[in-house]
């Protein structure tokens, strides 16, 4: 027994020491990158896209000599859209596989527990999450870069074109959680500016079996639009009953809800005339021009169906950038140089060729991606991302133009 | 006035289908003494089954619910043979096993089917304005179908001879063994019919929704709710509890909002086991 007590400090002291001479280590070490992503469960569909969109960053750093003359590894774990699984995937790859980053988080529900132990032992996270509370995390610590629009910035997106589409009124249906909560207030306040009028609003609880009481008090003052900020499952039972009660009234959401799979499971019928918005990629950018042959090449499919894969692209490049620029691959180093090469001032690069030669003429740099311009505000917020609108009709889901909220 | 009648009105089709639910884990508990926790799966698996049947295999609506009805059976007596027979005189062991059984059927249904949610190929009828207050021809239909199917527990609970010993059953399994009663074989009736029923209302509950693998378990918490309040053990009690509760929550949305409507069923049960431990219809052995 004593022995066992006696044991349990001296353990403590060899991970106090392993842990030292990793830190030195890193000075010299190559950079390793873990992304964390669902391949499986609800968001499944979104992890094909996100592979190719980190393979293709990968190869372009190493085609153009990898990080401070090191190749780049990248290691991925499936967090299964689940937040313990997405946890113990994180844990693996920092404490077995000694990555210096975690990225390409996507629900928040996964990211926010995640981010719990990342800020305690101080690893970034680039994440494609949209929850409030990460805002607050980020400008706390400044170990998290949000590269996507908040859940906030949705919620606008879907006012401009709710005003757009010509809707007067509008009635708010927000799935009871954070996210969800925070898009409803800014749809509420935007559309109210652009001259709308929002009649009321309800909350309502995920997975019930029957939302009737609820669309009652919806379709009380006839409104011209409702706005369901929410999750595909809960869209399915709303609509179908919404379209049972009131047949015209037109439905507006995000397109990760609204989506194929929505669809899929609804029919034609019932899906007729949904608008959806999206973040969107920055279709006219060098960068983009560049990634999407070869995007098309490996999925055989088109990035404007998942923004998310194009963001995935840019977190790469953009972390590959900021170890260079930081001269290390240690995250207590080069995680500031995160917003530093995204948001300048220097000379703007659109691939990591480009930026890697400046960063070796010793000049600075602003990198422009992909997905956005990459600008970071100090919650590590991305400041502007620009929106596509769709149209659900004739059972497929079509683009019809692009806001910027 | 108008509100109201809506109100009560949503509150009849929410109140059938939990009563449905409720009626299948009371009967259960009447024979087997325990709380099935994994009965919502038995739900899912016969909105499934129906689906795989009329998707898939493209057979006609009655033999699709037909087939959900078996599939649910199979399933569920099944999990009988294989764990509650062997736990059957250890209540509490049984509960545990239900659990860890509800889990292993939901993650079995989600390796088969996926996560993703599917619907019945069955058309959206256009609402019904009777003077203000609005009618789904489809919950209707649903609530219609949900009541004859209690009816028809009823009939065969009161009329028939193997009702008549099911009840004595759950009564007094010892008085009725000795008055020439297998009860092993009224014990696998009664989970049949429990699991029938349990079968038709996850078609229900999926035919106004849509069929995912949570379906069953996100209807337990109230249902189990009900079977309480009705005095666990007591058909009637379910049933009238189901609908006292699904009343309730949608009356209870008049004043306060929808976020609380599923605390406000549990307040109710908590009021109502306070001045009657035992349920509505509860007797006293019951409490013991």
């Amino acid at each position: 027994m004593n022995q066992r007590l006696l044991a349990l400090p001296l353990l403590a002291l060899g991970f106090l020491m392993s842990a030292s001479s990793t830190v030195f280590a890193a000075e010299v070490s190559p950079l390793k990158i873990g992304a964390v992503f669902p391949l499986t469960g609800s968001y499944a569909s979104y992890g094909k896209g996100c592979s190719a969109g980190l393979k293709i960053a990968l190869d372009e750093v190493n085609a153009a000599g990898g990080v401070l003359d090191n190749k780049v590894t990248l290691l991925s774990e499936d967090d299964q859209s689940d937040p313990t699984a997405g946890l113990n995937a994180a844990k693996k790859l920092i404490d077995v596989n000694k990555v210096d980053a975690i990225l390409g988080t996507f629900a928040s529900s996964v990211t926010l527990p995640i981010l719990s132990y990342t800020t305690q032992i101080g690893i970034p996270v680039l994440t494609l999450s949209g929850a409030p509370e990460i805002s607050q995390i980020g400008r706390r610590t400044h170990l998290v870069y949000r590269f996507v629009a908040t859940e906030g910035v949705f919620g606008e997106s879907y006012a401009i074109y709710a005003h757009q589409s010509g809707a007067k009124t509008a009635y708010v249906l927000a799935t009871n959680n954070a996210a969800q909560l925070d898009s409803a207030r800014h749809f509420t306040s935007r559309f109210t500016s652009l001259g709308g009028k929002v009649l009321g609003q309800t909350v309502f609880e995920p997975g019930m079996s029957s939302y009737r009481s609820e669309l009652t008090k919806t379709l009380v003052g006839k409104p011209d639009i409702v706005l369901i900020a929410g999750y595909t499952d809960d869209a399915v039972t709303l609509t179908k009953t919404l379209y049972q009660l009131s047949p015209t009234t037109r439905v507006i959401g995000p397109l990760y809800e609204l989506s194929d799979t929505y669809l899929r499971t609804v029919g034609p019928a019932v899906a007729e005339g949904k608008l959806a918005t999206d973040a969107t990629s920055a279709e006219g950018s060098p960068a983009y021009a560049r990634v999407l042959p070869l995007y098309r090449q490996i999925t055989g499919d088109d990035p404007t169906s998942n923004p998310y894969a194009i963001i995935d692209y840019d977190m790469v490049i953009t972390l590959a950038l900021a170890a260079q620029a930081a001269g290390s691959t240690d995250p207590n180093v080069f995680t500031p140089f995160i917003a530093t090469v995204a948001n300048g001032p220097g000379k703007t690069v659109t691939s990591y060729a480009e930026g890697l030669a400046a960063l070796k003429a010793g000049q600075k740099i602003k990198y422009e991606g992909a997905s956005s311009t990459i600008e970071f505000n100090e919650s590590g917020d991305l400041k502007h991302m620009m929106f596509k609108t769709f149209l659900l009709t004739g059972g497929k889901v079509v683009v019809k133009g692009t806001v910027s909220p | 006035m108008i509100a109201f009648a809506q109100a009560l009105a949503n509150g009849i089709s929410d109140g059938a289908l939990l009563a449905m639910v409720a009626l299948g884990i009371t009967l259960v508990f009447g024979v087997a003494r325990f709380p099935n926790v994994a009965h919502g799966e038995f739900l899912t698996l016969g909105a499934y089954g129906a689906y795989w049947c009329s998707s898939l295999l493209g057979w006609p609506l009655l033999a699709a619910v037909g087939g959900g009805i078996v599939l649910a059976i199979a399933a569920g007596l099944a999990s009988y043979a294989l764990v509650f027979r062997t736990v059957s005189q250890r209540p509490v062991t049984a509960l545990l096993a239900s659990i860890g059984l509800s889990i292993l059927l939901r993650g079995a249904i989600t390796f088969i089917a996926g996560s993703q949610q599917v619907s019945y190929d069955i058309p959206l009828w256009g609402a019904w304005d009777l003077a203000g207050l609005t009618l789904l021809p489809l919950d209707v239909l649903v609530t219609i179908a949900s009541f004859v199917v209690i009816l028809m527990v009823h009939l065969v609970l009161a009329k028939t001879p193997i009702g008549t010993r099911m009840r004595a059953v759950a009564d007094n399994v010892e008085l009725a063994r000795t008055s020439g009663i297998d009860p092993q074989r009224i014990n696998l009736a009664t989970w049949s019919i429990a699991l029938a029923v349990a079968a038709l209302a996850g078609m229900f509950v999926a035919a106004r929704t849509a069929i995912s693998p949570d379906l069953g378990w996100n209807l337990l918490l109230p249902a189990f709710a009900a079977a309480v309040l009705g005095g666990l053990g007591s058909p009637y009690g379910a049933i009238l509890a189901g609908l006292i509760i699904g009343l309730a929550q949608n009356i209870a949305t008049l004043w306060i909002s929808e976020t609380y409507k599923v605390s406000f069923s549990f307040l109710i049960l908590i009021a109502v086991l306070l001045i009657r431990p035992s349920g509505i219809t509860g007797r006293k052995e019951m409490a013991r």
